[in-house]
């Protein structure tokens, strides 16, 4: 089963072993629903320069100087949008440039609409550099429309083997198996294969950071 | 696909994937360790500022932490913990993605962006469901 979370993944990981052999870099950045505040577009691109900087081994003089100078004004402030846009766009210009952004839904909707501007700008900047990007359905059309027509869209779904393979790997692993016993474990591998879900939504769930689908039931 | 770039070197062949620019490279070591102009003849043509100056500098890790608290690669750590082996790796073999990779048209700029969307699967949270549900069916009875 793909999830975009594990396409992100397969991807960043596809992209990474490339990098031993090719001329290229590669950032990522993950949204995530419950750090959502934190995830600012300043934090996220900043992150993502933060990456492409630390491949090069040097930074623009012109961030060493926006450091130094920062200190002096009300006790420290951080690096504008539009200064770390400009410099993404300069050092993915230098070499071939992978970015990876996962769960764009998970990301408030107006700093989605930033984020993907300030993606925009880059793409723009930078002709060579590849961004890939998951997320739910229902935000396709901002992304098409803010990235305009170098997006291509595709659907993910899961595959019935991929279901399989999936369950029988988590089942595998859950942290209290007595509590399984076989009449549930048919039940799950029969039933849910063929009700995949199109409304439940699990990464926004709390309880999905639970290793234990029994410590849930208690 | 791509115009040439410069050729990037791997500072080790171990530890961390690090590589080194040449042009960065070779002016960082001369005797003026600040680069005083800006990359070769053939960045100019990828539309690049070409009065980006670029120098080595002890506050680099202080500076990298400025520029953002978040440190996503731990998270894609995790990620790739969970992850079942061989799942999604069709999605590298899709036209796709291929399209997206190796880019076509107006130097390589067609299909910069590839967006992957669809409903949230049939994740670990979700057998916690089914689970509660059997278990409440249960209690029914």
């Amino acid at each position: 089963m793909l999830t975009g979370r594990d396409g992100s993944s397969v991807v960043i990981d596809h992209l990474c072993d490339q990098v031993i052999e090719q001329d290229m870099a590669v950032a990522c950045f993950y949204y995530d629903f419950a750090s959502r505040e934190a995830q600012s577009p300043t934090n996220m691109l900043g992150s993502l320069l933060k990456q492409l900087l630390s491949g090069l081994g040097a930074i623009p003089v012109k961030i060493v100087q926006k450091f130094r100078g920062q200190k002096k004004a009300i006790g420290g402030r951080r690096l504008q949008l539009p200064d770390i846009v400009e410099m993404c766009a300069a050092v993915t210009s230098l070499q071939r440039t992978f970015i990876c952004v996962d769960a764009l839904d998970e990301c408030v909707p107006r700093h989605r609409l930033e984020v993907l501007g300030a993606l925009g700008q880059i793409l723009r900047g930078s002709p060579n550099t590849r961004i890939f990007m998951t997320g739910r359905s229902h935000i396709r059309g901002v992304v098409e429309r803010e990235l305009g027509e170098r997006t291509t869209s595709v659907s993910i779904s899961s595959r019935e083997d991929e279901i399989v393979t999936y369950l029988h790997a988590r089942l595998g692993k859950d942290t209290n198996p007595a509590a399984m016993d076989g009449f549930l474990e048919n039940d799950i591998m029969k039933s849910i294969p063929e009700e995949i879900p199109e409304t439940y939504v699990p990464a926004r769930d709390p309880r999905n950071r639970c290793d234990s689908y029994t410590d849930w039931c208690k | 696909m791509s115009p040439a770039f410069p050729k990037l070197t791997r500072t080790s062949s171990t530890g961390p994937k690090v590589f080194r620019h040449p042009t960065l490279y070779t002016i960082l070591n001369s005797k003026n360790q600040t680069m005083s102009r800006a990359f070769t003849d053939n960045i100019n043509s990828f539309n690049v500022s070409n009065n980006i100056i670029f120098t080595a500098t002890d506050d680099e890790p202080k500076i990298l932490a400025w520029l953002s608290p978040l440190e996503p690669q731990v998270r894609h750590h995790d990620i790739c913990e969970q992850r079942v082996d061989s799942i999604g790796n069709w999605l590298l073999e899709t036209k796709e993605f291929k399209g997206w990779y190796n880019g076509s048209g107006n130097g390589g700029s067609n299909h910069a962006a590839l967006f992957c969307y669809g409903e949230p699967g049939v994740g670990k949270s979700y057998i916690w469901y089914k689970r509660l549900l059997a278990r409440n069916e249960r209690h029914d009875c």
